[in-house]
């Protein structure tokens, strides 16, 4: 496989004046949302999908893998400068990085937050570069069993490395896997749980689903708390080029969350706010006086920062190679190939390699803008803060609305609107996850119509999933997933890990 | 009192009348007056999206006004054509659609939710297209009676798969004229049985066109037979699945455009009269042939009687095929 052949490829189609334009807004709309907490990347990219519709396969990518990545870097500017995560995946920097910008050290901060994460991008390309082809490759030779044995490993792991409560994970997956089953079965034509109506027989739409759960609800929970004033600290350009101290102690920081990065970031269920939370924990673990954590170690910042944005990138190797959606920003690009036709998995490689390679290549064009964009343009970024938030709102809603009602023209999609709305309200009062829902609801029918279609295929014998060697090694590796969370003492390893 | 009453209701009832047919009629005589919708059944960007918007950007300069594709997709084409046929026949709601596909939903749904028959009719037709039966372009079989020798002894054990009700009955309809009796296996697009072919889980498949035009460009899947009685001039090398004695039945999926009934006749007349020009065009024609088709030309009264043969063709597909009614 020639890297440098495909590469060029990739470049030729990713460095035309529409990409590199829609590369550009996708990076400032992933800074925007970045720095504005209270909006995040999945609400963004859901509420952005209707407008891919009426650009090319590449265009539409590009711009919203930059929203998704963007994010990364703008949200570590809200974090250090404000102490209030503009993203999931800052939560970490929050710690450290808001303590040194009140020593006075917020330009250190907000640049190795920014170069770690460019560093962290190019390595997650190379990652993709290196590790896609032979993934895909594999892939061509996945039959229905092997599919559906993939499947299982993905929801499994996904359980595993969620936040929180493994009851609550799997509770939040089944429902998923539930609403997954609202429509026309493909084996019968049988209709299950339409009650009637027409509009559900092709199933749930995702839309109405993602940006009623994610869109909505995080308006509401915003809304809940009063609009205070942010105060940032303020940061100039020239105070942004850290110590030669500053890159000593952190360049091995970003090193280690490179890599943590962009392992976790591969794995199914894992994804951005999962890189940074290990990252922190590791650096804070080898770090030879950890007490310094909490008063404004650089580290704390360096190793989560890179560790989101390498997993951000890499995060896509799944979804391209296996048409594996691996978390729900994924299941939402899968929603926008599929709009414009593309079936995700190994033929995206083979039939369409000007889009994977442009896509690849976009994103170190990508990440090279951010830098751009986040370094010297700092001050508007901050400017942006002290946006009231009664004027935000209306016009995200107003968004959310136009995006859900203009895919299909029917009022009824607003129905489901508020009523996920309202589902996922009551969720994150329960303090439950809505993430692993959505890969439920995405994973679920696939597995399902892989699950029945092998049946089929053995004639009702269920030793085919393991007569296929494949299929045996994805259940195998099932297996032990499942044994991290049953054993006690790995249990406990898992509890440890999400202390932070 | 009550006479009065009655008299001026009749009046409000003439006038109102009037009212509702005045605009009809002044619309037929200077039609288009307005923007028209073309509708979609399908998402934005899906294959059958492209054909909309294709024929959209076409007609539009023949017609001098706007024309907007509004997409309305869902149960199985169902949700569009309750809209259209709920529409009002003015003209300016066009439905391009597979007009085979609006015929059938009489017979694959249980409720549909209107009777098409009665309700829309075709002004013009588009394309003709067959659906195609698929082997592993690696394997040995390279004739229908050939694919037939291999899988008759295998009996149940012989399996193939299909993606669409189409694929169904096609398949169905091969079993029954040859005496094989393989296991049908349901993939929800074509492109997922790709892997469970090319591993030999699967014997043989029934797809569209287009799937199977491209996977036969690629070399992954070599075409056996088409579903058409007449072989297709958009490719001419495949034999029908009648000449080669199987069945005489003609299974072809036509696109159309349909307008809801009741549309004044001069209006349906234009409206023809734009697709002829349009679909009569070489680049249409090479266009329609990359969807595997011919394109497919006639006066409005013929297609409409097409339309209505088609809905009893399916009546009888489905009952041939023991395909279950969804819903």
């Amino acid at each position: 496989m020639d890297v440098f052949a495909n590469l060029a490829t990739g470049f030729g189609a990713a460095a035309t004046l529409q990409n590199l334009w829609f590369a550009l807004i996708g990076c400032v709309l992933g800074t925007l949302i970045g720095v504005l907490p209270g909006i995040g990347p999945i609400p963004t990219i859901a509420i952005l999908l209707p407008v891919t519709y009426g650009l090319n396969p590449l265009s539409s990518l590009v711009m919203l893998a930059g929203i998704y990545y963007g994010a990364q870097y703008g949200g570590s500017t809200t974090s250090i400068l404000v102490n209030m995560p503009g993203e999931a995946s800052s939560i970490v920097t929050c710690i450290d990085g808001h303590q040194m910008a009140k020593q006075g050290r917020a330009g250190s901060a907000l640049a190795v937050a920014a170069l770690g994460s460019f560093f962290a991008g190019c390595v997650g390309t190379i990652f993709i570069c290196a590790f896609a082809p032979p993934l895909a490759a594999l892939a061509q030779q996945f039959n229905s069993p092997d599919y559906f044995s993939l499947m299982v490993l993905g929801l499994i792991t996904a359980v595993v490395l969620a936040h929180g409560s493994v009851i609550k994970a799997i509770a939040m997956i089944l429902i998923g896997l539930l609403f997954g089953l609202v429509g026309t079965d493909v084996n019968s034509g049988a209709t299950r749980y339409t009650f009637g109506v027409s509009v559900l027989w092709d199933g749930l739409d995702f839309l109405p689903m993602v940006i009623g759960m994610f869109g909505v609800v995080e308006i509401i929970r915003n809304l809940e708390q009063p609009d205070v004033g942010r105060s940032a600290i303020t940061a100039r350009f020239r105070d942004l080029w850290p110590s030669m101290k500053d890159f000593h102690d952190s360049w091995r920081a970003v090193l280690r969350g490179t890599g943590l990065g962009a392992l976790l970031g591969i794995l199914p269920g894992g994804g951005v706010v999962l890189a940074s939370f290990a990252a922190y924990t590791v650096e804070k673990k080898v770090a030879k006086d950890p007490s310094r954590f909490g008063k404004g170690a650089i580290e704390g910042v360096a190793g989560p920062e890179s560790a989101n944005n390498a997993a951000a990138q890499t995060s896509f190797i799944p979804l391209l190679t296996l048409g594996l959606p691996s978390n729900a920003i994924m299941a939402l690009m899968m929603g926008a190939m599929m709009i414009q036709g593309i079936q995700p998995g190994s033929a995206v490689m083979t039939s369409r390699p000007d889009l994977f390679w442009g896509l690849v290549a976009s994103m170190w064009i990508g990440n090279l803008m951010l830098v751009i964009i986040n370094l010297p343009m700092i001050g508007i970024w901050v400017k942006l803060l002290s946006l009231p938030y009664r004027f935000l709102y209306p016009a995200i809603l107003l968004f959310c609305v136009i995006g859900v009602y203009s895919t299909n023209n029917n009022s009824v999609l607003m129905v489901f609107t508020a009523g996920f709305a309202l589902f996922g309200y009551i969720l994150v009062r329960l303090g439950c996850e809505p993430a692993p829902m959505v890969l439920g609801f995405i994973l679920g029918p696939l597995m399902e119509e892989n699950l029945r279609r092998s049946l089929v295929l053995s004639r009702g014998d269920p030793m085919i999933f393991v007569q296929r060697p494949i299929s045996a090694i994805l259940l195998v590796l099932s297996a032990l997933v499942v044994a991290l969370i049953v054993l006690p003492v790995l249990r406990k390893t898992r509890e440890e890990a999400f202390q932070e | 009192m009550r006479k009065s009453g009655w008299k001026f209701g009749r009046t409000a009832l003439t006038m109102a009348a009037g009212l509702i047919l005045a605009p009809v009629l002044a619309q037929a005589q200077q039609y288009p007056a307005q923007d028209i919708h073309f509708i979609c059944a399908f998402p934005p960007g899906s294959g059958a999206d492209v054909l909309v918007r294709y024929f959209a950007d076409k007609v539009r300069p023949l017609t001098g006004k706007n024309i907007i594709v509004e997409n309305r997709s869902g149960a199985g084409g169902n949700i569009a054509i309750e809209y259209v046929a709920r529409a009002k026949p003015d003209g300016y709601t066009v439905f391009v659609h597979g007009a085979s596909g609006v015929a059938a939903s009489m017979s694959l749904f249980k409720k549909p939710p209107v009777d098409v028959g009665k309700t829309i009719q075709v002004v013009s037709t588009i394309n003709r297209q067959p659906f195609m039966v698929l082997v592993d372009a690696k394997s040995p079989i390279k004739t229908l009676a050939e694919l037939t020798a291999a899988v008759k002894p295998k009996g149940t054990k012989a399996s193939y798969a299909t993606a669409a009700p189409f694929g169904t009955v096609v398949g169905e309809i091969y079993k029954l004229g040859t005496g094989v009796e393989a296991v049908e296996v349901n993939y929800k697009n074509a492109i997922d049985s790709l892997n469970d072919q090319l591993s030999g889980a699967i014997d043989y498949s029934v797809h569209d066109p287009v799937y199977a035009l491209a996977e036969q460009r690629k070399g992954d899947l070599r075409i056996l037979a088409v579903s058409t009685a007449e072989r297709l001039k958009a490719n001419p090398d495949f034999p029908t699945l009648k000449e080669l004695g199987v069945s005489d039945l003609n299974m072809m999926g036509w696109w159309a455009a349909m307008v809801p009934q009741g549309t004044p006749k001069p209006v349906a007349d234009q409206i023809n009269k734009w697709f002829n020009e349009v679909v009569g065009s070489d680049e249409s024609r090479k266009f329609l042939a990359s969807f595997g088709g011919d394109q497919l030309i006639m006066p409005p009264d013929e297609a409409q009687a097409l339309f209505l043969k088609e809905i009893g063709n399916w009546a009888e597909y489905v009952r041939i095929s023991k395909l279950a009614p969804a819903g």
